[in-house]
């Protein structure tokens, strides 16, 4: 391991932080199976892709993703509450459409990629961009779960019988949560597309498995419950999975096959979360 | 914790006393998109070239990106911080793309792509032209020659059904080229769009459905991969597959007229060669060499297909 893989493994994770803090949002915070994850990146990331690729200012376009990821998180909620699918059946819908219309967004281009233009990381270094970003939704994110409606939203999703006593609207409660938790998987998206300088449509596969295994791995390495060690916990267990898969790529030149690097992932990963049994 | 720190500790120790015993001259990292048949012939010539030419195998690191961007980028992130000077074949689009971001960054890398269908459309070289850091191979064969190939074996060629996945960029590119190639030859195309694995049986069902004589698969990752299921299903209707490469034809296509994947990879192998023996320099980019004719002559018998004797030479069961 060196410096630059490092700086690289803090990058990435600071990109998959906005992911897995969405999905932590619905798993743990409003107690929403959603999978729909799939689909908001691919949609954030085509929106910011195909908005900076046609001109437009490359932080618009970023915002742009934010909103379309909540968007499809709007749409999974729609589909859940007033078409009455079950939560994981709602998810998988949005997850499945978003392809398409990721596909429609980027005009039938599947890869679309913008290296001549300016995008956010241009002017600034990359770590210091990310690190504004992360801080700003830190703010937010713990001033809203702090608020009446932030409290809310929690109870709808854990006790709704409790929330109904209160008069809090459960269904608009869901609602926000998932728009909210697409959203940030978008801007996840966005940040992505902007930090590559490409987005290739098949990429928002695999970013449910990814983003449940950061949220997970946060909550060992951050086991308070607070708002705050929630939010660090998924941008420090993000940069802890990047190390682990850079890790793990390096093990191949120690005479590994290449195609072991999901092996040597998976024995890293059950080291770092295994438990003794207690007597 | 205490016992994964102890794990890391020493296998780090490992990692950096391995890189450390190597001699730091330029290496050679080969990097495929995806694991895939046609792919990892590609990257298979390329590196038995370059050990037929007396580079050290310890130089050649052979990786794939798993389908991610962000895969490709650690890769080749942990082999630059090891060693700045290094050259890398980039196997198919996606890897290419994130070789030509990291230009900026790290001057001193060459990139030698394959396997990629359209390079200036990619942003991988937008002027069209080699550059210092940046060369390769395309893919990209003329289709009239392939249809007129197909005509022959099949004279009542009349409509052709083609299969491609709208997520690939190579596969839209050739879907308006085999269409174009298609209206000279006086042939009519069926195309039909496949998203994923799953779909391919219904989508060989649904062209088949609309009468066409022949399926073609051109370049298209995921048919590729899928090249037995679709000639199976495709069989039981007695409707022959085609593909672009000759590599795949014995899994079950019934011919193909094609670059050899190997082939293209000794191409892009000889380059990386040069820019290893010679450091930084331009080198003209380059398409397939020569197009080779295979024929699947068990299933050109189960078709009950005669095949012309000027095409026998090119038969293989």
């Amino acid at each position: 391991m060196t410096f630059t893989d490092l700086l690289l493994s803090c990058e990435l994770g600071l990109i998959f932080g906005f992911l897995s803090l969405g999905i932590y949002i619905t798993l743990r915070l409003i107690n929403f199976t959603d999978l729909t994850c799939t689909g908001s990146f691919t949609i954030g990331a085509a929106t910011a892709a195909q908005m900076i690729f046609l001109g437009y200012n490359c932080w618009l376009a970023t915002l742009a993703s934010f909103l379309a990821g909540g968007a499809a998180g709007a749409l999974t909620a729609f589909l859940h509450i007033h078409m009455r699918i079950s939560d994981i059946f709602s998810g998988i819908i949005t997850a499945y459409t978003g392809y398409s219309i990721g596909l429609h967004i980027l005009k039938g281009a599947p890869n679309r990629s913008f290296m001549e233009v300016d995008n956010i990381f241009t002017q600034q270094p990359t770590l210091l961009i990310l690190f504004l970003l992360v801080i700003f939704f830190a703010i937010i994110y713990v001033f809203f779960f702090s608020t009446r409606l932030g409290l809310a939203m929690q109870v709808a999703g854990y006790k709704p019988w409790l929330a109904q006593q209160f008069h809090v609207k459960t269904t608009r409660m869901i609602t926000g949560g998932l728009t909210l938790s697409n959203a940030l998987i978008g801007l996840s998206g966005g940040v992505m597309a902007n930090y590559q300088e490409f987005f290739d449509i098949t990429q928002g596969t695999g970013t449910l498995i990814t983003g449940l295994s950061i949220a997970l791995l946060g909550e060992k390495i951050f086991p308070l419950r607070s708002l705050l060690a929630s939010y660090t916990g998924c941008f420090v267990g993000a940069i802890a999975y990047q190390t682990l898969i850079s890790f793990a790529i390096q093990c191949t030149s120690l005479g590994l096959e290449p195609y072991d690097i999901n092996i040597i992932l998976a024995i890293l990963m059950v080291l770092l979360i295994w438990k003794r049994k207690s007597c | 914790m205490k016992n994964l720190l102890t794990i890391l500790v020493t296998l780090c120790t490992a990692i950096a006393g391995s890189a450390r015993a190597e001699e730091q001259r330029p290496k050679v990292l080969i990097l495929r998109v995806i694991e895939h048949p046609a792919l990892d012939s590609t990257s298979q010539g390329a590196k038995d070239l370059l050990i037929q030419n007396g580079i050290d195998k310890k130089r050649i690191i052979l990786q794939s990106a798993q389908g991610q961007p962000t895969m490709a980028k650690q890769i080749i992130m942990s082999e630059l911080s090891q060693n700045p000077r290094l050259v890398v074949i980039a196997v198919g689009t996606m890897p290419a793309q994130t070789c030509k971001t990291l230009l900026r960054k790290y001057p001193n890398l060459s990139i030698v792509y394959a396997s990629v269908t359209d390079p200036v459309s990619s942003d991988i070289l937008p002027s069209g032209s080699a550059t210092e850091n940046i060369t390769g191979v395309s893919n990209f064969t003329p289709l009239q020659p392939q249809i007129e190939f197909f005509q022959r074996i099949q004279p009542n060629l009349k409509t052709l059904g083609m299969l491609y996945n709208p997520g690939e960029k190579n596969s839209t590119i050739m879907v308006q080229k085999v269409q174009e190639a298609c209206e000279k030859s006086g042939v009519s195309l069926e195309v039909q769009a496949v998203l994923s694995a799953e779909m391919m049986v219904t989508g060989v069902q649904n062209l088949v459905n609309k009468n066409v004589n022949a399926l073609f698969v051109s370049n298209d990752n995921l048919a590729l991969s899928l090249i037995p299921l679709i000639s199976k299903t495709a069989r039981r209707s007695c409707i022959p597959l085609y593909v672009s490469d000759t590599d795949v034809v014995m899994q079950g296509a019934l011919a193909a007229f094609g670059p050899d994947q190997y082939a293209i990879g000794q191409q892009a192998g000889k380059m990386a060669l040069t820019l290893l023996s010679k450091g930084p320099l331009v080198i003209p980019i380059e398409g397939p060499a020569q197009s080779t004719p295979l024929i699947n002559a068990k299933l050109a018998k189960q078709f009950k297909i005669t095949i012309p004797a000027s095409l026998q030479s090119s038969e293989k069961s």
